[in-house]
């Protein structure tokens, strides 16, 4: 595969990306960010700094909640959950992708 | 590592005003780098190595930077027209407080009121305030008001203390009074006391931070207060230097004629304090 992932275009759907991760269950910032990673086969470098900002207005919209784990030697983790409205969130926006996706396929 | 980890995220985030959530978001980047490092030291990365690249990728932090620092003055702007800031461990902390102080005002009246003698009235007193005063500073200084950040529970705990060793201190040289020991002995009991508190204090007055909300009338008054870098420099030096001859005489007065009398510096300083306070404050409105 030799294509380039625009990240303008990827950024836009961080959000969706995240809420996709945490529909297969709770999940703590650095495992979401390594999922992701592998999920892309390491072809989506996406920053960490993308994630947080995406945590907060996904928190912010009632999208997802958080919750601390227990005590780790590194500290406490950070979980978040996904709430009913996220998964309606990202069901619309899957829908909407796919929608964007056919028509673009056909205009480039 | 952990402390490294620590000291660099609490550097990205030097311009913003620490709150709760602030101070949450920092945990879980830091738990997060912490996380990303280990892995990488066990994929056969060295330490050093593992912290910069991690470092590196957690890539610009100034769009979250700034939506922090926009969300805290959003809520500054709430915080104006709802000026209540009691949450419920503060309200059940008070109440305790109170009612600690509360019972031991009444058995200390119920006590004066029989044997007429103001000294026993004190020492049923004493336990209860020794129990509330500490409870009313800690819960005084976290407590978040319309101008001012709640402290650090850590630090605030701290402060607590100080002041418990210091009320300490003046109930176990009070009892030495009562018991007619002599002034010297009672003076004597209380230095260590002091000694240890005054430190304490000296060190946390030293290291204090700003908890001030920027909302504009205070940020105004305190940009101009630190905007003149000569002033400050100056109103530092004259604090350092007094609390550095303080020490100096502790020890000296000490060794030449005694500890008894050394601590006594102490509390001179603490009183020139609140002089040079006034001396700038009055000097800042010209």
């Amino acid at each position: 595969m030799t294509g380039k992932i625009s990240s303008d275009l990827l950024r836009g759907h961080t959000d969706t990306i995240v809420l996709r991760i945490l529909l297969e269950g709770d999940s703590y910032g650095y495992e979401i960010y390594k999922r992701i990673v592998d999920k892309s086969n390491g072809l989506y470098e996406l920053k960490e700094a993308t994630l947080y900002s995406s945590y907060r207005r996904l928190e912010q919209e009632g999208c997802i909640t958080s919750y601390w784990g227990d005590e780790t030697l590194g500290g406490r983790r950070k979980y978040y959950h996904i709430t009913a409205v996220g998964a309606d969130v990202y069901q619309r926006n899957k829908e909407d992708w796919e929608f964007t996706k056919s028509v673009i396929d056909k205009l480039i | 590592m952990k402390n490294k980890i620590k000291r660099h995220v609490d550097g990205l985030f030097s311009g913003v005003y620490e709150t709760k959530q602030l101070r949450e978001l920092k945990e879980e980047i830091c738990s997060n780098l912490l996380d990303k490092v280990n892995d990488l030291i066990t994929k056969g990365s060295n330490p050093d190595s593992a912290f910069q690249y991690a470092i590196l990728d957690l890539g610009d932090m100034t769009e979250l930077v700034d939506s922090l620092r926009e969300a805290s003055e959003t809520r500054l702007m709430k915080d104006q027209s709802t000026p209540t800031f009691i949450d419920k461990n503060h309200i059940i902390g008070y109440l305790v407080a109170s009612f600690t102080l509360l019972i031991g005002l009444l058995s200390g009246a119920y006590v004066y009121l029989q044997v007429r003698h103001l000294f026993v009235a004190l020492e049923y007193l004493a336990p209860f305030l020794l129990v509330s005063a500490p409870l009313f500073i800690y819960f005084g200084l976290t407590q978040e008001t319309k101008h001012d950040y709640g402290m650090n529970t850590k630090r605030a705990l701290i402060y607590s203390m100080a002041s418990e060793v210091f009320l300490l201190g003046a109930s176990a040289s009070a009892i030495e009074y009562i018991g007619r020991h002599g002034l010297a002995m009672t003076l004597l009991t209380f230095g260590p006391f002091v000694i240890v508190s005054a430190i304490i204090f000296i060190y946390l007055g030293l290291t204090e931070k700003s908890r001030r909300k920027m909302d504009s009338q205070w940020q105004r008054e305190w940009v101009n207060y630190y905007n003149d870098p000569h002033t400050a420099m100056v109103r530092g030096s004259i604090s350092g230097a007094l609390w550095l001859f303080s020490i100096a005489a502790f020890f000296f007065i000490g060794f030449a004629w005694g500890w008894k009398y050394s601590w006594i510096v102490f509390v001179i300083a603490v009183g020139c304090e609140p002089l040079i306070e006034a001396y700038f404050a009055s000097k800042r409105k010209h």
